[in-house]
């Protein structure tokens, strides 16, 4: 029964922690890494003195430290559009950084079973002198296919992005809207098992919105994953079966979309 | 394939798998490099010529017509612009790559991909350049033995490539060392600034190597460039000395330098996200 259901997992994460440094603690200058060093050795002795263990900052945050995503523990199905909604600052973009591997975990740890992709910014790796076909195959390359992969469906994400006539135009010359469709139309026919999109799809219009949804739900049919972030809600609503609501680094509530959007929004 | 995410508290070293699969990005990144470093200019690639023609002028005048220092019978502006080429790649190769990390920050916190392709991918096109200055190298060449100059290739001549990877491989590893300290310091980003016009004067490229006095010169040798310009010179021209027992210890410590260097870089890439 356990093993059946891991077959059906494309992402299990347990106990998912990052913290990061406050600004004081983020030593950047020869003194105050002295200072931090010295407090560190004084803190220790006072520890051995009471008889407790030091933790280093490798083991636990000390003070001054912050948790930016804390126990994240849960499954992403095969085939699953999972939705993260919550606050600015509750941790949404770390987690997508995490499982995108931008960064590693404090602690904890996830798995994902075949390839990731994720788009965290419209236009990442975009160099602006170059053309929309130069451009969609960089991006392409840059979400992990081989050229060669790109170049077979260049056509098809030409076309789903509306700009086959404008191919060979420079990507500064393109409309923000349209560098939109550039970009998701290529993280949408990548080859990817799970995509994480943060952001990236809050100022689609009602067409291409269309148009995604129906590429995702073909997607979802043959197993591929979705994780998707947004602060549009109606968005969140049509897209995702499941939802994640963070608040202050921490899980608050796991569950079908309905049912977390009917708290949240509470 | 399970891609598997936790925390790593130990040095890394490269991941190949990873590598192999993300290889077409090596090739593009170097074509929008050559691509994007002369669009906009009005001389273009005339600019690989530019610098160092310019560069090996002044030293004819000054340090050859000017301070009559030897270039070993070898004609004035063949042996400057031999040693001037390597410098240059060095050069161009660590300006390039020590400012990786730092320099595309917006990339490395929006995009995943193996970092260390990007500091490779300069080492390479930076190579495309080597490779056109070779061209007018060897133009001048032409030129200076039509007019009766007694300067033709040693027979060690088909060892040039060998001291090509070598110096590659030591400006790979020194770029991966100073953009890894980058990161935290931005303080080898100015180091680097003020040594690397110290470096050039301290490699026998506006001198011959048999200008050092003879027991200072281990001095001079302990620089793994100077093997390199030298062996550059003792290939295309027939002047200087090299010898096998000064290329293996100086390609070891090149060695040495470049492995530690992905190390390094490997190790900080994994969480510069967080500081940069």
């Amino acid at each position: 029964m356990l093993i059946q259901s891991e077959n059906n997992l494309r992402v299990r994460a347990q106990g998912l922690s990052k913290w990061y440094f406050s600004q004081k603690q983020n030593r950047s200058s020869l003194h105050e890494l002295f200072h931090a060093q010295w407090n560190r050795i004084c803190r220790r002795e006072m520890a051995q003195i009471n008889g407790k263990s030091f933790s280093g900052p490798r083991k636990g945050p000390l003070e001054g430290t912050l948790w930016a995503v804390k126990d994240l523990s849960f499954d992403i199905q095969k085939g699953e559009v999972l939705g993260l909604v919550g606050p600015n600052g509750a941790g949404k973009s770390t987690l997508v950084r995490l499982l995108s591997r931008l960064t590693d975990p404090s602690e904890g740890q996830a798995w994902v079973e075949g390839k990731v992709a994720s788009v965290l910014e419209v236009g990442s790796g975009f160099h602006p002198e170059l053309s929309v076909r130069e451009n969609a195959l960089i991006n392409g390359v840059f979400l992990g296919m081989r050229k060669l992969e790109v170049e077979e469906r260049m056509e098809e994400i030409l076309h789903f992005s509306q700009l086959k006539e404008l191919e060979a135009t420079p990507v500064k010359k393109l409309s923000q809207g349209m560098q939109y469709r550039l970009a998701v139309s290529v993280a949408l026919h990548c080859n990817s098992d799970f995509l994480l999109l943060d952001e990236v799809m809050d100022s689609t219009d009602r067409d291409f919105e269309g148009k995604c949804l129906e590429r995702i739900r073909a997607d979802q049919k043959k197993g591929k994953s979705f994780l998707f972030v947004s602060h549009n809600l109606s968005q969140i609503e049509l897209f995702c079966s499941r939802l994640l609501w963070l608040k202050e680094g921490c899980l608050q509530l796991d569950g079908s979309t309905e049912q977390v959007l009917n708290a949240y929004l509470q | 394939m399970r891609t598997l995410i936790k925390p790593r508290n130990s040095l890394s070293w490269v991941d190949w798998n990873l590598l192999y699969q993300y290889r077409d990005l090596l090739e593009l990144w170097v074509k929008r490099d050559l691509a994007s470093k002369y669009r906009q200019t009005f001389l273009g690639p005339l600019w690989f010529l530019l610098q160092p023609l310019v560069t090996a002028s002044i030293f004819v005048i000054i340090f050859s017509k000017g301070l009559k220092v030897s270039t070993e019978g070898v004609p004035a502006a063949l042996f400057y612009l031999t040693g001037l080429i390597v410098w240059n790649y060095v050069s161009q190769c660590l300006n390039s790559t020590s400012m990786t990390l730092v320099a595309h920050s917006g990339l490395f916190k929006k995009v995943f991909f193996p970092r260390l392709i990007l500091p490779f991918s300069y080492c390479i096109s930076s190579l495309v350049s080597l490779g056109i200055q070779s061209g007018v190298l060897a133009l001048f060449y032409v030129f200076f033995v039509f007019r009766g100059a007694d300067t033709r290739p040693d027979q060690f001549i088909f060892f040039l490539p060998f001291l090509v990877i070598h110096l590659v491989l030591l400006s790979f590893g020194l770029g991966l060392w100073i953009s890894a300290l980058t990161v935290r310091y931005r303080d080898f980003h100015h180091l680097w600034g003020l040594i690397s016009p110290l470096w050039l004067y301290a490699t026998p490229i506006s001198y011959p190597l048999s200008a050092i006095p003879s027991h200072l010169q281990w001095i001079i040798q302990l620089n793994p460039l100077t093997v390199i310009v030298e062996g550059f010179r003792f290939c295309i021209l027939g002047s200087g000395t090299f010898s096998l027992g000064e290329w293996v210890p100086s390609l070891l410590m090149s060695l040495i330098i470049a492995i530690t260097g992905v190390i390094v870089f490997q190790t900080v890439e994994r969480n510069c996200v967080d500081s940069i």
